[in-house]
């Protein structure tokens, strides 16, 4: 399944890496074994493996201690499936020039493939000290390390791959496979050391509110709550269940008892302000969310609910503050449209004609620039299912009207 | 729990999501607001939670009590509507076309002082076809003895095309009330012969159309003293090629509701244009709406149209409510021109600047300050929307100020208006619900296809109350429904409601509210000026130091048309203070009523020209 996944992957680094080599000795080749290589060369760029593999077996009859020959013999016998073959020749070239740039990559690649995944191991470790910013050797490394069901180690090394190349789909899959495998060992040994832990139900309970079953992700985190009810966290996790299931007094409970564990707690402050002001209850609402930015004034949404809290509060020129601080590109988009919202409804209420068309231009532009993304969306997965074998969509019992 | 555990490990369910910065779950945080994430061709709020009453029914067909006040009776088969039923297409409902339902209207085509009932019906696909007779609409003569007989047929009034909407007006001022119903196809103006008979003379007229109309809405927009027209239009469909999940030209999230496949649209289909007819005088009327700027160049999907005076300056403007997509509002400038005022009066979006799915409009004065205040249905997953008005046509959503949001939000809504259903002097506020997408009774998501009526009892300080269900009374009644009209069906000062069902015979919600106050309507008759029937008139009344507002108006609710009579409930009090008219033409009329708990007729610049005392000597309503 791997060599499915890195098979382009492989062959594009096999055709870079046969090119290197080809312009670092090109040069010093007599006239038919120069012939040969650049044939090898070619057959590798058009993906013929087996002319590849018998140009370079040529190449080596005229220079048989070119390392960069049984390099690319090496490469070519990969490709071409021959994978013993290909380790041999990979050796003989390690063995001819010791430090041979990517030989060990490869070596380590092939002994993956063959499934000696230590050797591999060995190799690639070697590989990523000699050439400690390549991405793929780290890549390479973390693939092997979890076929050795060692997530942690294979964490480390596709941590350094993604952080030396943070682009690459294939070291974000295996990086997120492999901080997956690590969640799952850590819950697995949760669960066997006490299944009736608050740290268990706390589990269950994200998982439930992560599925949006709501109901069963509050009475999870009534049970944690039960099991350890000072624990930090678990009245805020408790309310945002409440509040998704729409229990408005729950969560408004659940909140406060987090802030009573708590009191520095600015995010349970400013859902808590949110949701009372949500609630028409902006009195108690206000000095929450200002409770809550001044203990972290990053969290730009409270300022949608503030300046929501001082209109019902009828002090528009507040609200009017807090609302343009709402639109700071550090705040959610949703509410950051809403806000430029809210200004135009209020200035327009201020009869502030122009500051009110100001704002719902900006709200329209932002508005239409976010529903074109979404149809772009659409349309892209649209195309993408139509690429998909075509089902009937009409039910067999239907009469064409 | 080991194995609970150890699925949600093995689906990965536990890590797929990135922590976000405000919640530790990873759950989605509660304090942003949802982005539509049920992509449905209809649905534009977020996903909310399911919820259920005791006996695991959705809340939209449950949540009854034995006990508690008896407002309502489904009264429809002993008044005879349930000799006919709604039919549109299939019931499984794969396309939009047969999922809009019909709306209703009230008119006294007779002139006999009672209330009569249009039903406006859909049809099949092999009546479109010509290989069946297709379902007739239906026109319910008030037999003034708490029944009804269908006349449809005698009277010409068939239809017998794809029905949507219905909506009244004497456009000719003869005095009699004409019907203009709209259709996908062809649309028909049914002028009155004054015999018990109409005559379509949409063709004629120049208003037949030919796409798909929905909500028509009458107005004199000009002032020049005749009704010129307002139609809707839905969306651009051909029934032959009707849209299909997954075609080229139609994306597959606009066929799904919660990620279940359901009918296709309204989004990801064209929208149709809008049309507004000037009442030429000489029984035809000219497409002015491209002049005029009020033709839907956005391509939103019109459902519910109303003329109303808005910025209270006399003239009628024009509010459209569209499914999924920005409501209209055009203020009238008052020389023959419209303004734009769609986002900039807050009338567009909902109070977060969230386009939703718009069915129906209701208008009225809620709060007796002399403002026209609106409310708009929407889907499920969505609050339907109260706009407060400031009374300069500036509109503020305060759904959850005035205690409408929330429990609305699992219901789909249609037919909406605003009624004193125990003539205490302040309007309460009725919904009609009913899903679009029969597949909702196959999943646990808290709703249903067939829902049930909603009424919020005004609490007179801007709050809201939701009256009980109680079993075996008109709120308890559950069904498809679309359409909903408003009027004094009897005679007798209650306001009931007429409801049509998509599939289904009518509901008839018969007002038997037990309160004993005092109330009072008026038939508003306009003069050389004004339109007859006097749509556009707005009268204030004055009893006991408390102004209420009434408005003459043709169409708003979902398709609909409510009774012309401007009705007042007076609480305790026996004797009216004060009447003032403004009557389309500018005129201001003031009137001192000698006599309440009757039904009064108008006349611009007569004053009370008719007393038919039909109840004199009876007191107060029941």
């Amino acid at each position: 399944m791997l060599t499915d996944v890195f098979g382009h992957w492989l062959r594009s680094l096999t055709i870079a890496l046969v090119l290197q080599l080809c312009c670092q000795i090109g040069i010093a080749q007599d006239g038919d074994a120069k012939t040969w290589f650049e044939q090898g060369n070619d057959a590798i760029r058009k993906g013929d493996a087996t002319a590849a593999v018998r140009d370079f077996q040529e190449f080596l009859q005229l220079r048989p201690e070119s390392a960069e020959g049984y390099f690319n013999l090496g490469l070519a016998l990969q490709s071409a499936g021959q994978l013993e073959d290909s380790l041999t020749a990979l050796h003989k070239a390690a063995s001819l020039q010791p430090g041979l740039h990517g030989v060990q990559l490869f070596t380590g690649i092939v002994s993956y493939k063959l499934n000696r995944l230590s050797a591999a191991h060995d190799e690639l470790v070697s590989e990523t000290r000699l050439e400690p910013r390549n991405a793929a050797g780290w890549m390479w490394l973390g693939v092997v390390e979890l076929a050795r069901e060692h997530a942690d180690a294979a964490a480390a090394a596709l941590d350094k791959a993604v952080a030396l190349d943070p682009t690459n789909l294939d070291i974000l899959y295996h990086r997120g496979r492999a901080h997956l495998l690590i969640s799952k060992e850590s819950y697995s040994a949760m669960f066997k050391l006490n299944p009736d832990s608050s740290r268990v139900y706390e589990v269950l309970g994200q998982s439930d509110a992560e599925a949006y079953r709501p109901d069963e992700a509050i009475a999870d985190f009534q049970l944690a709550i039960r099991a350890a009810p000072h624990q930090p966290g678990l009245n805020e996790e408790l309310g945002d269940a409440c509040w998704t299931a729409g229990k408005f007094q729950e969560a408004d409970d659940a909140y406060a008892q987090e802030i009573k564990n708590d009191a520095s707690n600015a995010v349970t402050l400013y859902k808590l302000g949110s949701l009372r002001v949500t609630r028409s209850d902006a009195a108690s609402g206000v000095p929450l969310l200002e409770r809550a930015l001044a203990l972290d004034p990053t969290i730009s949404d409270a300022h949608y609910y503030l300046g929501k809290g001082e209109v019902a509060l009828g002090k528009n020129e507040l609200a009017i503050e807090h609302f343009r601080q709402a639109t700071n590109p550090r705040g959610t988009e949703q509410l950051r449209i809403m806000s430029w919202y809210q200004l135009a409804i209020l200035y327009r209420n201020l009869h502030r004609t122009q500051e009110a068309g100001e704002a719902l231009a900006a709200f329209v532009k932002m508005k239409a620039a976010r529903d074109q993304r979404q149809q772009n969306k659409f349309e892209e997965q649209g195309r993408r299912r139509d690429q998909l074998p075509r089902q009937e969509t009409i039910p067999a019992t239907a009469d064409p009207p | 729990m080991q194995e609970v555990l150890g699925a949600m490990l093995s689906a990965g369910v536990l890590l797929t999501a990135p922590l976000s910065a405000q919640t530790r779950s990873g759950a989605p945080d509660p304090s942003v607001p949802q982005e539509s994430t049920a992509h449905a061709g209809m649905a534009t709020g977020g996903v909310h939670p399911a919820e259920f009453d005791r006996e695991h029914r959705p809340i939209t067909a449950g949540g009854f009590v034995t006990t508690g006040p008896v407002i309502f009776l489904n009264a429809a088969k002993e008044a005879g509507l349930t000799t006919w039923h709604h039919e549109a297409g299939a019931p499984d409902k794969r396309f939009i076309l047969e999922a809009n339902g019909a709306g209703v209207a009230l008119l006294d085509y007779d002139n006999d002082g009672w209330l009569d009932i249009y039903m406006v019906n859909g049809t099949t696909y092999d009546a479109l076809d010509g290989k069946a007779t297709p379902p007739h609409a239906a026109l319910f003569h008030n037999n003034h003895d708490g029944t009804f007989t269908n006349v449809a047929a005698q009277a010409g009034v068939t239809n017998d095309r794809w029905g949507y909407g219905a909506v009244v007006a004497d456009y000719d001022n003869d005095g009699w009330p004409d019907l203009y119903v709209t259709n996908y196809g062809k649309n028909r103006l049914y002028h009155n012969n004054h015999d018990g008979t109409f005559t379509d003379v949409a063709e004629k007229a120049g208003v037949a159309l030919g796409s798909w109309s929905t909500g028509a809405t009458f107005g004199d927009y000009d002032g020049d003293g005749r009704l010129d027209l307002f139609v809707a239009g839905y969306l651009e469909y051909d029934v032959r090629q009707p849209p299909v999940s997954g075609s080229k030209a139609m994306h597959y999230s606009s066929c799904q509701f919660r990620g279940v496949p359901v009918m296709c649209g309204p989004q990801g289909i064209r929208g149709e244009l809008d049309h507004l007819f000037h009442n030429n005088g000489d029984g035809t009327f000219t497409d002015v709406s491209e002049k005029l700027g009020v033709s839907n160049p956005h391509r939103y999907y019109g459902l519910g149209a109303l003329f109303v005076d808005v910025n209270n300056d006399g003239k009628p403007d024009l509010v459209v409510a569209d499914d999924s997509t920005p409501n209209y509002l055009y203020i009238n400038k008052g020389n023959g021109t419209f303004e734009d005022q769609s986002y900039a009066s807050g009338f567009a979006l909902n109070g977060d600047g969230r386009e939703m799915a718009n069915m129906g409009i209701a208008a009225g004065d809620y709060q007796n300050n002399g403002h026209m205040d609106l409310v708009t249905t929407t889907f499920s997953d969505d609050y339907k929307v109260v706009f407060e008005n400031d009374g300069t046509g500036n509109l503020n959503d305060v759904s959850y100020k005035v205690g409408v949001a929330i429990p609305t939000i699992p219901f789909v809504g249609f037919g909406d208006g605003f009624l004193d259903f125990d003539n205490d002097g302040w309007k309460d506020l009725l919904f009609v619900d009913g899903h679009t997408y029969p597949e909702v009774d196959k999943e646990a998501w808290g709703t249903s296809y067939a829902q049930r009526p909603l009424l919020f009892h005004n609490l007179q300080h801007g709050k809201f109350e939701l009256m009980p269900a109680v079993e075996g009374t008109g709120l308890a009644a559950v069904t498809v429904a679309r359409g909903a009209a408003f009027g004094d069906l009897f005679n007798n000062g209650k306001i009931d409601v007429v409801i049509n069902n998509v599939d289904q015979v009518p509901v008839l919600l018969r007002n038997v509210n037990p309160d004993h106050h005092h109330w009072v309507e008026l038939k508003l008759i306009g003069g050389s000026k004004s339109p007859r029937d006097a749509v556009g008139a707005t009268v204030y009344l004055t009893a006991s130091g408390m102004r209420q507002r009434g408005d003459v108006l043709s169409g708003g609710s979902y398709l609909s048309s409510n009774d012309f009579r401007v009705h007042f409930g007076l609480g305790d009090v026996a004797t009216v203070d004060h009447v003032e008219i403004h009557w389309p033409s500018g005129a201001v009329e003031q009137l001192k009523l000698s006599a309440v708990d009757r039904i009064l007729i108008v006349e611009e610049g007569k004053g009370i020209t008719e007393d038919p005392c039909r109840h004199c000597g009876q007191g107060r309503a029941n």
